[in-house]
């Protein structure tokens, strides 16, 4: 094929493929061109300011002194100075004044509640939820259901040194049969009702007693001081039916099954330092150290005026 | 000559082709089910499996090893028979190179699914199905070389633009690929990179870029010279326009990779490099969408009556549209915004929708028409599909330009405190009318394929049947 070329007028480079295929002769756009040259051009002026050509020992450092590290660093500067001047006075008093004192000051407090939106979002909210609204087994934070307690102090050493949750299997010696397990399932089921001198629970009753979970629950399943017991006596469940797969023994499909589950399994029970086969698990973690005291003491605020705090 | 002439092999071929009109449905499929899953998370079912880590990772290789790279395969070895006129050198070797890459290349994504994965992006699979990978496309260059170097020097002395551009994704991506598979094996299905910290960064990168640059740029390009004169009818615009973007592509894409890793723990310069050299890249890329279109100069009006042509022209406007946003993606200023965020994706995709799946498309309508010697099945169908995929796309990106942005900007906000406005479950959830909205691109774009794989099948069922297209000239 080559030499005949059957279309001789178009300007093709006599070159011909595949039966049709040819290319035209024709140069470049000007325009490209010009675009072209000035694209490798510019990396010569690029290079002059930045940071760009390795060399034996290190790289040039370019003329505009810029590194990636130190535009972080000015513009986070600029931030902190602006927030500085601003806010210098607040600050000082939220890290030096007591949460007692801090409560007191309605300015200082909507201050803190102000900037701990970020600090409760990236940190508590997985758990506790958007605004403390809770997540199926995670407490809900703005109601005034406190298993710790709600006073500003008592949140304050929740969040600073974490909480772990912890009962029993089968009541406080562990011996309860799987019959005393119903019948204490059933009556915690009426309690919530407020049905619990209902002659049909008293068997239940009795277990309670027996089973000494008064100890914590108190005598008549609301506990007498925070100590980490839930209120068995309104329907704020700590447990609910949750079959995420890791409870083999047991599945719950009701409230009644979810409260035998943690009757029966207690809550972050261990064997030979394993969580045994499901128990519940409830631990919140020890946020000092991991954030700034003076954070802390700002989310405490916030928790607290998410609505229940005491 | 004519399509059903014996002298080219075409047994492969068609069987590649079907392969990859089926990968088309099935990457896009799953990737789309990946989207609903980034909507409406319930969806993963709580399976490992089909989770979006992996899943993702599924769709990915899907597309660009499994249909991509068998776009490649079988275009490249239908145009090198074609422009070589030459039969295929050694076609037991070609069988044998498919062979090599199908059960690799579905191997590793199986692998994928149930966890097997080197967690290098785009090359997850496990160093065993990568050997596989690697002889098979080894095999597949030899193959590709020989059919040149066997040509008939006399009748066919200078090898066509669409050759330097497969040879280019050929040469390159093996030392790419080997390069950043390098690792120690420790049990058949589990291996341990070479390389850790940043030198893995830059080298995973390096990969990565080139991914983008060599395998799904070059060697489409490769596709677009042939495939675009021929169903055209026209001639190329510019043999020297096509020789100087050549050599500058080649040049440029093996510097890109840093821009992947601005302002990380890499040193400065390699972002700076990385960056100035993808905007001294824009130019030479539109020298191939230039190239391409002003090839239709003269005969634009094709494009009312010509369905293909339709295909291959939208894909060259993706391709100067995502070879402008890349480049200016990876300079500092856009990618401090960019980095991250879902405009990232959306680029990706418009480059993948755009401009890879619609070439590709075109090309292998033009295929099986040419191997079946048939007019397709239903020539209004390729336009139904044209307009389900080209608004797929656009639907797509636009939802993701939208999101990305969306996203950089309210992680940088600041509020009247000095405090960061959103939380990061904040930005997310800001993101669900978008996740919808690529969804229902997705699914548009799905649709097309499976007209696509409709259309095709019925070609091929009925191809005896019916008249042929063209009569043998």
């Amino acid at each position: 094929m080559a030499g005949h070329n059957p279309w001789p007028n178009e300007g093709n480079t006599g070159h011909i493929w595949d039966e049709d295929i040819r290319e035209l002769d024709n140069p470049p756009p000007l325009w490209w061109m010009l675009a072209f040259y000035a694209g490798f051009i510019m990396i010569i002026f690029y290079a002059i300011y930045y940071p760009t050509i390795p060399l034996a020992n290190g790289f040039t450092k370019g003329i505009a002194g810029w590194t990636a590290i130190k535009e972080y660093e000015e513009s986070y500067n600029e931030l902190k100075a602006w927030r500085k001047q601003k806010f210098a006075d607040k600050e000082e008093k939220l890290a030096s004044l007591p949460l007692a004192d801090i409560m007191k000051d309605t300015d200082l407090k909507l201050y803190a509640v102000a900037t701990s939106k970020m600090l409760y979002g990236d940190n508590c909210a997985a758990c506790h939820g958007a605004g403390g609204m809770g997540n199926p087994n995670f407490p809900v934070l703005a109601d005034d259901d406190w298993l710790w307690g709600g006073h500003i102090n008592q949140i304050h050493a929740s969040i600073a040194n974490g909480r772990v949750g912890n009962m029993p299997a089968r009541g406080m010696m562990g011996n309860l049969s799987d019959e005393e397990i119903e019948q204490v399932t059933d009556y915690v089921m009426a309690l919530s009702q407020g049905k619990g001198n209902d002659p049909a629970v008293a068997a239940g009753k009795a277990v309670y007693a027996k089973g000494m979970c008064l100890a914590c629950h108190g005598p008549n399943g609301k506990p007498l001081a925070p100590n980490g017991a839930a209120n068995l006596t309104d329907q704020i469940w700590r447990f609910v039916p949750f079959n995420d797969g890791t409870c083999k023994s047991m599945v719950e499909k009701t409230q009644r099954d979810a409260v035998l589950r943690t009757i029966k399994y207690g809550v972050n029970v261990k064997k030979n330092g394993d969580l045994i086969d499901c128990t519940r698990e409830g631990a919140m973690p020890a946020w000092k150290g991991r954030l700034s005291d003076k954070d802390i003491k700002r989310l405490a605020i916030y928790v607290h005026e998410l609505g229940g705090g005491q | 000559m004519n399509a059903a002439n014996p002298q080219y092999e075409y047994g492969l071929l068609k069987f590649g082709t079907i392969l990859t009109v089926i990968l088309l449905v099935a990457g896009t499929a799953i990737g789309t089910y990946a989207a609903a899953q980034l909507a409406w998370p319930f969806l993963n079912f709580d399976i490992a499996e089909i989770t979006f880590g992996r899943l993702r990772v599924v769709h990915t290789n899907t597309i660009i090893l499994g249909f991509g790279g068998l776009a490649l395969f079988v275009t490249s070895l239908y145009s090198v028979q074609r422009t070589n006129s030459n039969r295929l050198w050694c076609v037991p070797c070609a069988w044998l190179s498919a062979l090599f890459l199908i059960v690799s290349i579905v191997g590793g994504i199986i692998g994928i699914a149930f966890g097997l994965t080197q967690a290098r992006e785009y090359h997850e699979m496990e160093w065993i199905f990568d050997l596989g990978v690697a002889i098979g496309w080894v095999l597949w260059t030899m193959v590709f070389v020989m059919t040149i170097a066997t040509r008939d020097k006399e009748k066919v002395p200078h090898v066509y633009v669409s050759n330097w551009f497969y040879l280019a994704l050929l040469i390159a991506v093996t030392y790419l690929f080997l390069v950043n598979g390098l690792s120690i094996p420790v049990t058949w299905y589990k291996s341990y990179s070479l390389y850790s910290g940043v030198q893995d960064a830059m080298i995973q990168w390096w990969w990565g870029h080139n991914a983008v640059g060599f395998f799904l740029t070059a060697g489409f390009l490769g596709m677009m010279y042939y495939f675009v004169p021929k169903q055209a009818r026209r001639p190329v615009y510019s043999y020297r326009l096509s020789v100087v973007h050549f050599w500058a592509l080649i040049f440029g894409y093996v510097w890109l990779g840093a821009h992947h890793l601005q302002y990380t723990a890499v040193p400065d310069w390699t972002g700076s490099l990385g960056a100035v050299i993808s905007l001294a890249m824009i130019i030479p890329s539109w020298g191939g969408a230039l190239n391409g279109m002003l090839t239709l100069s003269g005969a634009w009006d094709r494009l009312r009556t010509d369905y293909i042509l339709r295909f291959l022209i939208m894909a060259l406007a993706f391709y100067a549209m995502s070879t402008f946003e890349g480049p200016v993606m990876s300079s500092k200023t856009v990618n401090a915004l960019s980095h991250y965020t879902d405009w990232t994706i959306g680029h990706v995709h418009s480059g993948a929708l755009g401009w890879v799946a619609m070439v590709a498309i075109g090309s292998i309508y033009h295929m099986v028409m040419k191997m079946w010697n048939t007019e397709m099945y239903s020539m209004k169908l390729i336009n139904v599909h044209f307009w389900l995929a080209t608004l797929g796309t656009v639907l797509y990106i636009v939802a993701m330009w939208v999101s990305g942005i969306m996203q950089g900007l309210m992680w940088r906000a600041y509020d009247e405190y000095g405090v960061l406005a959103y939380t990061f479950a904040e930005s997310v959830a800001a993101m669900h009318p978008y996740y919808v909205m690529r969804f229902m691109g997705g699914v548009l774009f799905v649709a097309g394929a499976l007209v696509m794989l409709y259309n095709v099948a019925m070609t091929v069922a009925t191809a005896k049947s019916r008249q042929p297209a063209v009569a043998a000239a």
